[in-house]
């Protein structure tokens, strides 16, 4: 037989409607029914074709397709036993149904693996309730943002009134500054101006005592009144260094000691002496200076009290640091003590000029030592002393 | 030296013991003093009449002028060599002073020592 008799009419069978008895209504029911299935099978995979065209996003789309393929069969499959009521082309049929079944089975096995996936697709509701979710948590994050938002704008005012405050704080303290700057400065001016009175008050003792020196013939009394004004120009030289120093309080004692010496030596017209004056810069207040400046025109008025041999006189002071940290003020000269009753070594003795001498060593706390051989030597040792 | 000035020392100085002790300490020195004065005015008035050789010029006077402008003037007019006494070695002071470039410049107490060395080394100068 050839195929074309196989498919279309194979071993002369008999078309369907014969199994029916060609009953109207039978065939009628049959064909209608098959026709009408056909129809859905035909129309449903338009609709899963255009779904599917309009979705190309979608997962898994390929069983989509699968079952298109696969309706479009059972369709054929039905269409077929339309015609095989009439026509035996069960050939085809068969293989209709054979294309069928594959597509089905297929299907079928494919479908299995995709339950889970397809159950764990998101639902609608699902994801109206995860997009609620979003929306909750983002209305949070935008009421945290205005919170952080005001609490920045709380902080800048803080910060602001902050700066203010410590521009008030600044300005108050720098005239408070000034203030203090200038009260200063009005406490160096009266300093100056009570140093310069003084130096002022003892110049105008000297002159009176001067001018009371020429009212005075005994020789004694004016030699008594020469040693006191050197005395008072110690004082008055004192406050002279005081006022040329930086902070009115203290000065370098060195230069004071050789401009002291060099004058109380100068004054006394009788004598042409050498004066030597080695000192140690040394920074000193008024409450060591006073004292030593008097102790020193004191041994220099002893001193210049001695008999030189002419031409060879030699006065010298010193002022220098021993190892122990103590200062030593050497006072000697080359001279020979008078025996006149006048001067006589200090251990032994009170009188004038001696009384002063020892009692200023025990202000500075000092100790005193004299030596007289080949003239004499006062040596007097005190503390370093604390300039204030 | 010029305009025939004499050998006369003017002293000027506010304070009166302290210019009397100047004019002893001069007198002392052999030198005449022709003159104390205490104002700017007084210091120019009795330079004038005199015509000393040197003067003794207090920085502080009486009034509102003070030594630089009184010896300013008694240069101008008469010619003397100034020596300067001052008590303060204030910086300002100090300019002052050399603005008009003084034969010396004393600071008290002066001892007999520095003013017999000022005196002489103004009056050879």
């Amino acid at each position: 037989m050839s195929i074309w008799d196989w498919l279309l009419n194979p071993a002369g069978l008999t078309a369907h409607g014969f199994c029916l008895s060609w009953a109207p209504g039978l065939v009628a029911l049959h064909a209608i029914s098959d026709a009408l299935t056909g129809l859905a099978y035909f129309s449903m995979p338009v609709v899963l074709l255009t779904f599917a065209r309009r979705r190309p996003d979608l997962q898994y789309i390929w069983v989509l397709y699968l079952f298109v393929v696969f309706i479009l069969a059972c369709g054929a499959d039905h269409v077929m036993s339309i015609v095989t009521l009439w026509l035996p082309a069960y050939g085809i049929e068969g293989i209709i149904k054979l294309i069928t079944a594959l597509l089905s089975v297929v299907a079928a096995i494919a479908l299995w693996p995709l339950l889970p996936k397809l159950v764990a697709l998101p639902s609608p509701a699902m994801l109206e309730r995860l997009n609620a979710q979003l929306q909750e948590k983002i209305a949070e994050q935008q009421q945290t943002a205005a919170l952080l938002r005001d609490s920045e704008a709380r902080v800048k005012v803080a910060n602001g009134q902050l700066q203010q405050r410590v521009e008030a704080q600044t300005s108050e303290l720098r005239a408070a500054n000034s203030q203090l700057t200038a009260t200063l400065e009005q406490r160096d001016i009266l300093l100056r101006e009570v140093y310069h009175r003084v130096k002022n008050n003892l110049q105008i003792v000297d002159a009176l005592m001067a001018y009371q020196s020429r009212q005075i013939s005994d020789k004694q009394a004016l030699a008594s009144l020469h040693y006191l004004r050197q005395r008072v120009y110690a004082l008055g030289l004192v406050h002279q260094q005081l006022l040329e120093s930086q902070d009115f309080k203290t000065f370098d004692i060195a230069p004071f000691l050789r401009e002291l010496t060099t004058a109380v030596v100068d004054a006394d017209h009788r004598k042409q002496l050498d004066v030597e004056v080695r000192a140690i810069p040394l920074v000193v207040g008024l409450d060591f200076a006073i004292p030593l400046g008097l102790l020193v025109t004191e041994l220099l008025i002893n001193a210049l009290q001695h008999e030189f041999p002419d031409g060879a006189g030699r006065i010298s002071v010193e002022l220098e640091r021993k190892e122990s940290g103590t200062l030593a003020l050497i006072v000697s000269d080359n001279g020979e003590a008078v025996d006149d009753g006048r001067t006589v070594p200090f251990a032994t003795q009170p009188g004038r000029g001696i009384n002063i001498i020892t009692g200023l060593v025990s202000q500075l706390k000092g100790a005193i030592s004299e030596q007289s051989k080949n003239g004499t030597r006062t040596e007097i040792h005190v503390g370093q002393p604390t300039a204030r | 030296m010029q305009n025939n000035l004499r050998d006369l020392v003017l002293i000027v100085d506010d304070e009166f013991l302290i210019a009397m002790g100047l004019s002893m300490q001069v007198e002392d020195m052999g030198r005449e003093v022709c003159g104390t004065a205490a104002s700017a005015e007084e210091a120019i008035e009795l330079a004038q009449k005199y015509r000393p050789s040197i003067v003794l010029m207090d920085m502080r006077l009486q009034g509102d002028k003070d030594g630089v402008d009184a010896a300013v003037a008694i240069r101008a007019t008469v010619g003397s060599k100034i020596i300067f006494i001052t008590g303060s070695r204030e910086p300002a002071t100090l300019a002052r002073i050399q603005m008009d470039h003084p034969a010396a410049v004393l600071f008290k107490p002066i001892s007999d020592r520095q003013l017999r060395l000022a005196i002489e080394a103004a009056a050879l100068g």
